[in-house]
């Protein structure tokens, strides 16, 4: 079925709430990427933060994730140390910094602006994204 | 003890969360296919928590999901999975939590912290 209007809209208010959220371009400011895994090592168990890990996780690549961990430990974020099993892996840790920047995490706005939907809206909501995020975009 | 409803199609893996369970006292009802777990789901409140793999028969176990919260919007869900299906453990794990998954452990994951994370749930 071709996009109509409607649908075009919709997905350029998507677009425009998730780009809203990173409004931060500031040098040396916090990247999607960099958040993704800030929130990755926030959830993550200890056996799980390697570099190799937090790359399956965010779902791209070892040579950007590796470059978003060294800018995460340049800015005091996250602390690396080698891996005892495997000494080509980098164990990440969130630091104090690190914790503490989690809470302001800019995705956290737009979760608070759907916990304020009525329950309907919100519950729709979240199937709706759940539908989308699991068939994902058509291939080109 | 609680009584858990364990959903995996890996069998060799159930098995082992399985005995880790038991070892810990609870009552584990294992199920390895997608009707079976929909007819478990049915009967939400006879369980004290349910842990659902994410990929079941490369299909999602996300209708599991809704149908073990339309029954019960309290029951613990934990989710596990190591991704599959071309998706990042990120967006895998927000599917689960958007449909009301309470926790989410990710693969490979040792039996002892499959047991910490029960019994957190059940506390």
């Amino acid at each position: 079925m071709t996009p109509d209007r409607r649908d075009i809209a919709a997905a350029v208010l998507l677009e425009k709430l998730v780009a809203d959220c990173y409004q931060d371009r500031a040098p040396g400011s916090v990247s999607r990427l960099q958040w993704s895994i800030l929130r990755c090592l926030g959830r993550a168990e200890p056996a799980e933060k390697t570099s190799g890990w937090i790359a399956r996780y965010v779902g791209v690549t070892a040579a950007p994730t590796s470059r978003a961990i060294r800018a995460l430990e340049e800015h005091g974020l996250v602390t690396l140390s080698r891996s005892a099993q495997d000494g080509r892996q980098l164990i990440v840790e969130l630091s104090d910094a690190g914790q503490e920047a989690l809470s302001r995490d800019p995705l956290l706005r737009l979760a608070g602006s759907i916990s304020k939907l009525g329950e309907t809206d919100r519950i729709s909501l979240q199937r709706i994204v759940q539908i989308l995020g699991l068939s994902g975009l058509p291939k080109e | 003890m609680a009584r858990i409803l364990l959903v995996d199609d890996d069998k060799s893996l159930a098995r082992v969360c399985q005995r880790a369970l038991a070892r810990e006292g609870h009552d584990v009802e294992t199920v390895h296919d997608h009707g079976t777990a929909i007819t478990c789901a049915e009967a939400a409140d006879a369980y004290d928590l349910a842990i659902l793999d994410f990929w079941m028969e490369a299909e999602s176990s996300l209708s599991i999901l809704r149908a073990l919260r339309a029954k019960s919007s309290g029951l613990p869900i934990l989710y596990i999975s190591g991704g599959g299906g071309g998706l990042s453990l990120e967006v895998t794990a927000a599917l689960a939590e958007a449909g009301g998954a309470t926790e989410f452990l990710f693969k490979p994951f040792r039996p002892r912290d499959l047991s910490a994370r029960v019994e957190a749930l059940l506390r």
